[in-house]
């Protein structure tokens, strides 16, 4: 577990935080900018002294005013991945891989396997200079990671890349969130990013959080719309792959409630993945519908019945314990008579799930 | 014309032994100095800076009085000096290399302090987040980025001390094959009526002297450019 209660004064500025975050997994910090999310990090990682408080890191303490510890920066056994990569320009791609390395520390993963996994093997002798901002971030991840950190910090790794470079870089950071198992966190302004790799958001607003909680808790809160700019009310289901068919170019996920179908995956069986399906693309059926082309159909139990924005409404189905989210007009509900309790059936194609990392 | 007379080759291999001397006394207290103008905070900073660019606005004169009333035989240090690990300094060539370090000071203070502000902050940082202590920090990064203000100050200071003349000749004299460089060499010939043949090979040799370090500290900025990644064509 992290924990960080504190207080950062400046002039314009003013931090007050309270969090305690999981110690596993990725926690995003997500708030426009100036809310405090790098400052947030920066104490963390003790680049930032607060005016007081404490920081923990899975129990051991970093910062404690009322103990008078301050650890410092180099010995708090942080991985930092910063905006702009910051990486030596003096100093080869395989200078800063090795900077932090510690003599006494096999890395996890080792050297060899991080340079595979962030495709560096040919960049190993090059000048940072003549590396793309996707190919420079990969180095700066490799380079934080190989310092065996006990936690990892990344702010805004993807934020001063075009959007071919992001579309790059993410796999990269899905892949991270597979192999490590030290808590990540991830400071973004851009929800996508943050679906795609969090588990858990942390909303900030003016120095202070607005709101905490699993992802898919937060994104489908009614309330918290206006701080991501679009409803976003969507379903995020945990599945592991069942088994893939090239032919039919098709996978089958399996989720607790059946099995998901979805175009093809080059993913090995079992792995775990979560997949987004957003509200406006489930349909819903009284009956059973034959002969049609939508693969994903699920007899499932209306919860709740919902007003939401614009005149529509939001329907909660349950199917064992998963939950999906279909947003339905105010005529259809009145034209189908659904009713909390009804049996219907959820319907939607396979091209309307969005695969995230797991 | 070729060959060179005695003179001429005591002032040009004095000239060069006290810029390198100078030079070797300026470096490691200039790179000091200037990392604490630009890294530290502290009362009295102010101070420390206005006592380093002294040099730069006294007049060459008062400085080299100053070092004869602080360094000469009867000097308050110089008396010490003596009477303790019997070492003279004024009037000999090392005095002349201390004027010259002297009076080069405040611009290799300059050139590096100016170097070492425009190194992003933020490398020092992500070392340290890596794991490096402030000693690491500074001979990894901070150091080898400063390198190109290091080698300007370097050429600066060697310049100063080719040209330096006002200090020298005050705490020094002008002793030929001891303190005599080539401008006091060259003051000494302007000041003999008549063939002005010496003085203008001298001149001659100053300009060779001259040109030679110029050439040499640009290839010595390219090569550092290079290594520092500075130039963008650089691929493998």
């Amino acid at each position: 577990m992290i924990e960080a209660k504190f207080n950062v004064d400046r002039e314009d500025f003013t931090l007050q935080l309270d969090l305690e975050l999981p110690g596993t997994g990725v926690t995003a910090l997500f708030g426009q900018s100036g809310s405090g999310k790098t400052t947030t990090i920066n104490v963390l990682s003790g680049l930032i002294k607060p005016n007081y408080g404490l920081v923990s890191v899975n129990g051991k303490v970093l910062f404690d005013t009322d103990k008078g510890i301050n650890v410092a920066t180099e010995k708090r056994g942080l991985g930092y991945v910063f905006q702009e990569g910051r990486l030596f320009p003096h100093l080869t791609v395989e200078e800063n891989l090795l900077y932090g390395m510690k003599s006494n520390i096999d890395p996890f993963p080792s050297q060899k396997e991080t340079i595979e996994l962030l495709g560096l093997t040919k960049f190993l002798h090059r000048k940072p200079v003549s590396l793309s901002g996707g190919e420079r971030q990969r180095v700066a991840i490799g380079r934080a990671l190989l310092c065996s950190p006990q936690l990892l910090l990344m702010d805004e790794p993807l934020a001063a890349l075009d959007a071919a470079r992001k579309q790059e870089l993410l796999p990269y950071i899905s892949k991270l969130k597979d192999i490590l198992n030290i808590p990540i966190i991830y400071v973004s302004h851009q929800i996508q990013e943050i679906m795609n790799l969090a588990d858990t958001l942390v909303l900030l607003e003016n120095g202070r959080v607005l709101e905490q909680g699993p992802i898919d808790t937060i994104i489908n809160n009614p309330k918290m719309t206006p701080y991501f700019g679009e409803n976003l009310k969507s379903s995020f289901i945990k599945c592991s792959v069942e088994n893939n068919d090239p032919n039919a170019s098709v996978t089958k996920l399996a989720f607790d409630g059946g099995l998901i179908t979805t175009t093809v995956l080059n993913k090995p069986v079992g792995s775990p993945v979560r997949v987004r399906i957003r509200a406006q693309d489930i349909a819903v059926s009284i009956k059973q519908p034959q002969d049609i082309s939508i693969a994903n159909i699920f007899e499932v139990k209306i919860k709740t019945i919902e007003p939401s924005e614009e005149g529509f409404v939001d329907l909660s189905l349950i199917v064992k314990n998963t939950v999906f989210w279909a947003r339905l007009t105010k005529t259809s509900v009145t034209t189908l008579k659904l009713f909390p309790g009804g049996v219907v059936y959820a319907l939607f194609k396979s091209t309307a799930i969005e695969i995230l990392g797991h | 014309m070729l060959t060179l007379t005695q003179i001429e080759i005591d002032a040009f291999y004095l000239t060069l032994k006290v810029a390198l001397f100078s030079i070797a006394i300026c470096l490691p207290i200039g790179v000091t100095v200037a990392f604490i103008l630009s890294r530290a905070s502290f009362p009295g900073k102010w101070l420390l800076d206005g006592l380093v660019h002294l040099p730069l606005v006294m007049p060459p004169v008062v400085v080299g009085y100053i070092l004869l009333i602080l360094l000469g035989k009867r000097g308050i240090i110089g008396e010490w000096l003596f009477q303790t690990f019997d070492i003279t300094i004024a009037f000999s060539w090392k005095g002349a290399a201390i004027a010259s370090a002297v009076m080069a000071f405040p611009l290799m203070v300059r050139a590096v302090r100016l170097s070492l502000d425009s190194i992003d902050k933020g490398l020092e940082a992500a070392a340290r987040t890596l794991g490096a202590n402030n000693i690491k920090v500074f001979f990894t990064i901070t150091l080898p980025l400063s390198l190109p203000g290091v080698i300007a100050g370097t050429i600066l200071a060697f310049a100063r001390s080719l040209g330096e003349f006002g200090a020298t000749i005050t705490f020094v004299s002008n002793i030929p094959g001891e303190t005599q460089t080539l401008p006091l060499a060259l003051y000494n010939f302007t000041q003999i009526p008549g063939d002005q043949t010496p003085a203008i090979r001298l001149l001659i040799i100053s300009l060779i002297l001259a040109f030679g370090a110029l050439i040499a500290s640009d290839v010595l900025a390219r090569r550092v450019n290079k290594r520092l990644g500075l130039n963008a064509g650089e691929r493998d």
